[in-house]
């Protein structure tokens, strides 16, 4: 079902950022560019990554979920990151405590009727480790986005 | 009797670990027998407005939710539902809050 929710340009493998707001201005210049997200988006993520963090402690492997409201992004879809060396996100549920997240899932939302089936697929995701340990063995975007349609499943 | 508790669940803003969120409040229910909660789902920056209107039993946020807007209610960290991890305790806990 979920094919569409990846898109091969938008999987950045073994990337490697200074910090997170690196990581969200490297990739908010790709998505503008492909005219996917407004302009106001790079602000509006920056500010709600700072007042709701989205580091997620999964386990051994750390999994980032920024998003922002669905007014700026002009498509429903997932943006894959895989980090060279993990990147400093604050965490969802204690925002004063950082932690070394290995790989990003960015949500991009123009639709929020397409929201059930996409959180589905995400929490399968992000709920796995052997899912996420895959993820990060990916070295090219083909493979990546082989392996995103065997989780939609 | 009617034991149909009211419960808010919140996230930051985009309505989209709330729905997460919720989805198991429901489901913590049916799977116990318990009557389905009335469930508000609202941002945090909406959660004062809507205790300032409804008689809510407890709530829960998906994220670090600010103390002083929760006027003191019963407050079940939900973070869980998002990361997998300790699910079964925070399952416990709105079981418990839900049968109070």
């Amino acid at each position: 079902m979920d094919t569409e929710l990846i898109d091969k340009n938008d999987i950045f493998i073994n990337q490697e950022f200074k910090s997170n707001t690196d990581y969200f201005q490297k990739t908010y210049q790709v998505l503008l560019k492909e005219g996917k997200v407004k302009k106001k988006f790079i602000d509006n993520i920056l500010q709600r990554e700072k007042d709701y963090p989205t580091g997620l402690n999964t386990g051994e492997i750390k999994v980032a979920i920024p998003h922002t409201d669905y007014t700026y992004s002009n498509t429903t879809q997932l943006v894959v990151t895989t980090f060279k060396s993990p990147v400093e996100f604050y965490q969802m549920d204690n925002s004063s405590s950082k932690i070394s997240v290995n790989l990003a899932v960015m949500i991009l939302f123009n639709n929020p009727k397409k929201q059930p089936e996409t959180l589905k697929y995400i929490m399968k995701i992000i709920q796995n480790q052997s899912s996420l340990s895959m993820i990060m063995k990916q070295q090219s975007k083909e493979s990546m986005s082989k392996l995103f349609k065997t989780f939609g499943g | 009797m009617d034991n149909k508790k009211t419960v808010i669940v919140c996230c930051a803003s985009s309505m989209i670990t709330s729905t997460v969120a919720a989805g198991k409040v429901r489901d913590v229910a049916s799977s116990n027998g318990l009557p389905e909660p009335r469930i508000i789902q609202c941002k945090f920056s909406e959660v004062e407005g809507e205790l300032d209107t409804n008689k809510v039993d407890f709530i829960v946020p998906t994220g670090n939710l600010d103390e002083t807007v929760t006027h003191g209610v019963k407050t079940i960290l939900a973070a869980a539902f998002v990361t997998g991890i300790g699910e079964d305790k925070v399952e416990n806990q709105i079981l418990e809050a839900l049968k109070a």
